[in-house]
């Protein structure tokens, strides 16, 4: 821009500073996207913040992995080389699931380290547990008592008092080994109230409990979840479902309510919750009614003659006669039946239909949550959905659907300790035969019915306070020291379950420490790299760092760290915990974290020669790249490996099924109608809530740190359909009381197209709360005032919305939202599913009018009432309990952290 | 020659906000303004309604408004087509965001002064993509040269139906839309609610982010008044208010059916307040009563004395300062107000007009040292035949200026030179009247009439901002 005469007067006679600037010369050639891997840890950028100023910054860029969601997406980290800090997060051009590209909470991950509220020291609690006064403790204390506590426990010989509770493991088996290593059958996880609806219904089939679609080369994309917007694995799967459709395939999604993943589909089918199975058995007749079977697949592949010698017996055991009679099995799940279940029009089961049918082996499918942990015998959804696949013979191949143990690395550990001589029975109750897996939602419920105690219980980037629900249940049994000996919380920010530990312990972010990842994001296998950044950055400046802690913030370690020096300090010598801790390449010396990894990556097939190459070692490239690609596609690979089932093929039948109990569910089926299910409404006053659905911007418990994540999204409103508006008379922004079976809530009405008429929608991402004692994750907590109303009645009200705070962030005194939404989940009461063990999701509502002085974010709870219910569920469970043999579970399904054999069976005697 | 612009690909838009949220992380922008974001809509009835997204940012136009009134060239256009800024040379006048026809502007609250998309120039600089161009999921924005045959974004606008948002603004932008629906990119298509799906929506962000807490009072009333119906503070309002609030929930029970915008940026609220309004009106009387006075001499309606010249003059100073002190105080940097004038960008009115200001200021003091230093009182005469021009400058020139604003519907009143001569006349004549008479009814008058002229002044610049962006 040419500068005026005047001006330039102005600035000689020093009547305005001189502003001139060098002359920005603009782009040199064609833009590119990422700087050279050659370029890393010499990175020159100009400063954004000073432009037009051209101020040169210099940067080392370390890959790492982001440690939002599971996806674990490459992130490349810019330290600043003059500062020493972190500056922004990018995406890692070379991670092959997420190839360079994020979602929004990649970035933000610098939100998260840059928390002016984060944990920094260790935390113990002064007072009674819960009552909210802490001090700030040395790690050395922390170590000293938690040690002594655990070695205490170890030494009674009980192997189920001490547990290690995760709710996103993001390694892969590290503290698998560390709990084998203290001899108990210690984990338990998240996985009944997410993802065990699916798994079950995989297992069933072939061992394997989740799926693998290959959307970039599918003809049609069949969802029951959401993946472009959330779910395991968003980001990657967005971008290959996006491929897809730019290369043809359609889109097809199934969901009550218009998610966006549904607002970019060729075809949306709101379904009535729960009758998905019914929908995908209809498909399943159009296939064979039309001969669009695989005959070649099922023939080889599917174990059809087992159902034939048990259903059929008298039958010839021909491959056509078993057709017939799978037509014969299947002929009432008409168009017409789907239709009327679904409560969708007929046109569209058929429509839709022919697209699935015609698909051949190019059908990419996935239920992820959504439908499968909704509803009791939610676990049919998934099978039936898999049932498509069989038919179409789309497993393992392009464009098809494969189980995602193909595209997943394991790693080769440099110990593996004995396993576990015990059977914790407060994860894996002797009625849950077939849960996937541990029953961690009613953990609170079985310790109050007496099943037992714990020593130790770590929670581990988990909340059950306030992501499960029954909150309040959690709330009793952690606040009761009988039932909870010492309770010891790793996290990196506050969280509500954090408010009830004893000790606190900081644990860093995704770029503040390490973790092996290798997920099926693809038809690829790949494995990825989740480093220290300012570790791997302080290497290469030549500065060696003994422990992650020396370079993170504050008092922050790492876990890896943490159970190896714990581990350590348990063993008085006299225990043979430390033998397990020993480093391969030293002898009688402990490992480091270094040859942790080094013995894992120098084992990755491929590696160690891809390394070669660049003149560098295994962890070298790893440290270097932060990813790598073990196989291009893992399609197929049945034909040399076959299925890990009792069969050795597809089950079609199960006779595991029979075996525990469940004869009826012998092969996929529609038998189990949902809690939700219009049968089991009371009329037209009862809803059916659906809670389970996420934003593509937050993680259930772990974002409310990001700020930029926060001003996206911050309140839940209820998702009501105008003619329920109408019928409730209420408009947008009224207050609706939502009837739980053991409490309520009070929330805002968001009048929406986007949802089936008779479901209220109601995100359970949104309303984190803290008290007025608490601190932490102010940009998205209410500030609550609970009060125990006696006799088991909890009662958490708003005092204070969302508001604006001083800190040495300005950004924290300008939030200018209010509405933190309303913490629903703690209404829900736990309905574990028989079967699965899932928690079914969704909620039947009565709702109404708030009156008197009920407010907005007014909850109450009755946990008696809780209890009670509970028991009716479990009792479900209980009727049918069956052990053939004395088996606990099938000895060939999954279970993590499996004890030995001999610990499978219960007491018959 | 390069020119730099962006395509967006509805096609494949997921909504995510990756963009959004890369955008912060490169340029640290605070929380509650954006340089780029995702807009969601939902239309359609059930089960046939969808929902939309569609990114909006700076568009980067050939012909940018925002560089045209930007009165120190802080705001600037590149030879490779980038708008750019130096928020060193910015004053706050926040000029540009009432020219932009995008809403792509705000004022940064760490230091006052505009920003908003500028292509990653720095990243430019070393060839790199913008950081929303290589977050994307699914490569959704895509960045090159238009004007070079061989990029993918010359390609895709030569090959792919694609729309641009506001082609009759007339800024020729530099943003193309694959897929871009009428209702999500026509701002007037949808109705600003007061909350989205996710988000509380608030009022006035941005500029206003240092008021933090009284935010909600300078937030225009038919929001306020949908605002306050949505909470239900209804309960306890007049039977009046309780009836108007009916009425908007009315309207917005009707428009269920209508496209709803679900997810938007936070409204930045009323930009130009009292402080412009006030200053049209003390321009108005600062410069009228000279013209006034002048005419009615020349027309021999008054006599005019050393007593009247010096209540003119008087008059005509003290409005000035005070015209002058509104438009300093307005500014988001006023210790920079000089920049106007010192760092000129001729195009822009708002130079032009500190000009004539100055101009005119200069014709009163100059008026005023002939009846202190006792000079020949026909001096003030000749003055004069500058002074009448230039005070009628003073009155009509922020006609043009609101013309150059091209973002709201002020800009497309071709009578609002002859509006602004008028009130100055008006509000001359209520001011000298009086002054010239001492008649109370005149005074009565005048006072009635200034009051009626700041109404206007105040529904002239606050109205505009309460509708959609043009």
């Amino acid at each position: 821009m040419g500068k005026t005469f005047i001006e330039d007067i102005a600035q000689r006679l020093r009547i305005i500073p001189d502003l001139d600037r060098e002359r920005a010369e603009g782009a040199s050639g064609p833009l590119r996207s990422f700087p050279d891997p050659s370029e890393w840890h010499d990175h020159v950028e100009l400063d954004a913040n000073e432009w037009p100023k051209m101020v040169e910054k210099r940067y080392s860029l370390v890959p790492t992995t982001c440690f939002n969601c599971e996806s674990a997406c490459g992130l490349l980290a810019y330290v600043d080389k003059d500062s020493g800090r972190v500056s922004k997060f990018e995406g890692n051009p070379h991670h092959p699931g997420s190839r360079g590209r994020n979602c929004a909470k990649g970035p933000a991950t610098i939100n998260q380290i840059n928390d002016t509220e984060r944990i920094l020291h260790p935390m113990k609690r002064v007072g009674p547990r819960g009552e909210g006064g802490w001090e700030k403790i040395s790690w050395e204390r922390a170590l000293e008592e938690i040690s002594s506590k655990i070695r205490e426990s170890l030494k009674t010989g009980a192997k189920d008092r001490v547990v290690y509770h995760v709710g996103r493991p993001g390694h892969e088996g590290y503290t698998n080994r560390v709990l084998k290593a203290w001899g108990v059958d210690g984990h338990n996880s998240h996985t009944n109230i997410c993802s065990a609806g699916a798994r079950t219904g995989y297992a069933l089939w072939h061992r394997h409990d989740r799926p693998s679609p290959d959307h970039s080369n599918a003809k049609v994309i069949l969802l029951t979840s959401s993946h472009l917007e959330t779910g395991h694995y968003f980001n990657p799967h967005a971008q290959r479902i996006l491929e897809g459709m730019m290369d043809g395939a359609k889109l097809i999604v199934i969901d009550p309510r218009l998610s966006n993943t549904a607002a970019m589909a060729d075809h949306w089918i709101p379904t009535w919750p729960g009758s998905e199975s019914a929908l995908f058995l209809t498909w399943a007749r159009m296939i064979l009614e039309r001969g669009l079977y695989d005959r070649e697949f099922l023939e080889k592949w599917v174990n059809w003659e087992m159902w034939m010698e048990a259903e059929h017996p008298d039958d010839t055991k021909e491959f056509d006669r078993f057709i017939d009679l799978l037509k014969e099995e299947y002929a009432d799940y008409t168009p017409e039946f789907a239709a009327k279940e679904c409560r969708i029009p007929v046109e569209q089961v058929v429509e839709v239909g022919e697209l699935v049918a015609g698909a051949g082996s190019r059908l990419a499918t996935h239920v992820w949550r959504a439908a499968a942990i909704g509803n009791l015998g939610g676990w049919q959804v998934s099978r039936t959905l898999h049932l498509l696949n069989v038919l179409t013979g789309s497993v393992g191949t392009e464009g098809g659907t494969s189980p995602n143990s193909w595209s997943k690395y394991k790693p080769s550990l440099f110990d593996i300790p004995p396993d576990p001589e015990g059977w914790n029975e407060l994860h894996f109750p002797p009625e849950y035969t077939l849960s996937h897996y541990e029953m961690s939602h009613i953990l609170p419920h079985l310790i109050k019915d007496g099943r037992g105690s714990m020593d130790v219980y770590f929670t581990r980037v988990f909340n059950p306070v306030w992501t499960y629900p029954d909150g309040f249940s959690w709330i009793e049994m952690l606040q009761n020291e009988e039932a909870v000996g010492c309770h010891v919380a790793l996290t990196p920010t506050w969280n509500e379950t954090a408010f009830f530990a004893d000790y606190v312990l900081p644990m860093g972010h995704a770029s503040e420490r390490h973790d092996v990842n290798s997920y099926a994001t693809s038809s690829g296998k790949w494995v990825a790299f989740r480093q220290p950044v300012l570790r791997e950055f302080a290497r290469r400046e030549g500065r060696e760092v003994e422990f992650t802690h020396e370079v993170n913030p504050g008092e922050v370690w790492e876990e890896d760290e943490f159970w190896n020096e714990l581990s350590w300090r348990i063993d008085d010598g006299t225990m043979g915990i430390r033998e397990h801790f020993m480093s391969p390449y030293r002898e009688g010396e402990r490992i480091t974290i270094d040859e942790y990894y080094q013995f894992m990556f120098e084992r990755v097939p491929g590696l160690p020669e891809a390394a070669e190459a660049e003149g560098i070692d295994a962890l070298g490239y790893m440290r270097k790249h932060g990813a790598f690609l073990i196989e291009e596609a893992t399609y197929g690979k049945h034909e040399e490996e076959g299925w890990p089932t009792p069969s050795g093929k597809q089950e079609f039948y199960s006779n595991s099924m029979v075996e525990f109990g469940y004869p009826e569910h012998a092969i996929p089926h529609y038998r189990i109608r949902s809690h939700v299910h219009p049968d089991n409404l009371q009329g037209e006053d009862e809803y059916c809530l659906l809670p389970n659905f996420r934003l593509p911007q937050h993680i259930h418990s772990r974002s409310a740190n990001a700020k930029w994540l926060a001003e996206i999204g911050h309140r839940n409103p209820l998702w009501v359909h105008p003619t329920d508006a109408a019928k409730l008379g209420v408009g947008e922004g009224d207050l609706l009381k939502v009837e739980t079976e053991i409490g309520w809530f009070i929330d805002k009405v968001w009048v929406t197209e986007g949802i089936k008429p008779g479901i209220i929608g109601c995100s359970h991402h949104i309303g984190r709360w803290r008290r007025k004692q608490d601190s932490g994750n102010r940009y998205m907590t209410n500030e609550v005032e609970i009060e125990d109303v006696g006799s088991g009645r909890m009662r958490m009200r708003t005092v204070n919305g969302v508001r604006p705070w001083e800190s040495d962030d300005p950004d924290t005194n300008r939030v200018w939202w209010r509405d933190g939404g309303v913490h629903q989940n703690i209404t829900h009461a736990v309905q574990p599913d028989p079967i699965s063990g899932a928690h079914c999701w969704l909620q039947k509502v009565k709702i109404t009018k708030p009156s008197g002085d009920e407010r907005y974010g007014d909850v109450e709870v009755d946990t008696t009432k809780s209890f009670e219910y509970y028991k009716r569920w479990n009792q479900m469970a209980k009727e049918r309990e069956t052990h053939p043999r004395g088996e606990r579970r099938p000895l060939w399904m999954n279970r993590p952290l499996p004890p030995s054999k001999d610990h499978w069976f219960v007491d018959l005697g | 020659m390069v020119n730099f612009g962006f395509v967006i690909d509805n096609r494949t838009c997921i909504g995510c906000h990756a963009c959004t949220v890369a955008c912060k992380s490169e340029h640290d922008v605070p929380i509650g303004v954006n340089r780029t974001h995702v807009k969601y809509i939902e239309k359609g009835s059930y089960p046939n309604s969808t929902r939309e997204f569609s990114v909006h940012r700076c568009n980067h136009c050939e012909d940018s408004p925002c560089t045209t009134i930007c009165p120190t060239t802080a705001l600037f256009t590149r030879s490779d087509g980038i708008v750019d800024f130096d928020d060193e040379r910015c004053i706050g006048c926040k000029s540009c965001m009432q020219a932009c026809p995008y809403d792509a502007l705000y004022i940064d609250p760490n230091n006052g002064t505009a920003a908003k998309c500028n292509y990653c120039a720095h990243r430019i600089e070393n060839s790199y993509e913008p950081a929303c161009v290589i977050v994307c999921p699914t490569e959704s924005i895509v960045s090159g040269d238009l004007d070079d045959p061989e990029t993918k974004i010359s390609k895709i606008v030569s090959t792919e139906k694609t729309t641009v948002r506001k082609a009759e603004s007339g800024a020729k932008p530099n943003v193309y839309y694959i897929e871009g629906s009428e209702e999500m990119l026509d701002p007037g298509a949808t109705e600003v609610t007061a909350s989205g799906m996710w988000t509380e929506q608030a009022f006035g962000v941005g500029h206003f982010a240092k008021y933090a807490e009284s935010r909600l009072e300078g937030a225009d009333t038919t929001s306020m008044i949908v605002q306050l119906a949505l909470e239900k503070k209804a309960k306890k309002a007049a039977p009046r208010d309780q009836a108007i609030i009916r009425d908007v929930m009315e309207r917005l029970a009707d428009e269920s059916g209508n496209p709803k915008r679900t997810y938007d940026q936070p409204s930045k609220g009323i930009l130009w307040g009292w402080e412009v309004s006030a200053y049209i009106w003390t321009k108005g009387i600062c410069s009228g009563t000279y013209v006034v006075a002048v005419l009615a001499m020349l027309f021999g309606l008054v006599e005019m004395n050393d007593g009247l010249w010096a209540l003119t003059i008087a008059v005509g100073i003290i409005f000035l300062a005070l015209t002058g002190l509104l438009l300093v105080i307005d500014l988001d940097r006023p210790e920079r107000f000089l920049y106007v004038l010192l760092r000129p960008n001729w195009d822009s009115w708002l130079v032009k007009g500190a000009f004539i200001l100055s101009g005119y200021g200069g014709i009163l003091a100059a008026s005023a040292a002939v009846l202190v230093l006792d000079l020949n009182r026909s001096l003030l005469t000749i003055l004069a035949v500058a002074g009448v021009p230039l005070a009628t400058l003073t009155g009509i020139y922020t006609a043009w200026l609101l013309m150059q604003a091209k973002g709201r519907s002020w800009s497309r009143d071709p009578l609002l030179p002859a509006k602004f001569l008028l009130e100055t006349l008006v509000a001359g004549a209520a001011v000298f009247i009086p002054l010239a008479t001492r008649d109370t009814m005149a005074i009565t008058l005048g006072v009635v009439v200034l009051a009626i002229v700041l109404f206007h002044d105040k529904r002239l610049i606050v109205k505009p901002q309460m509708e959609p962006l043009l």
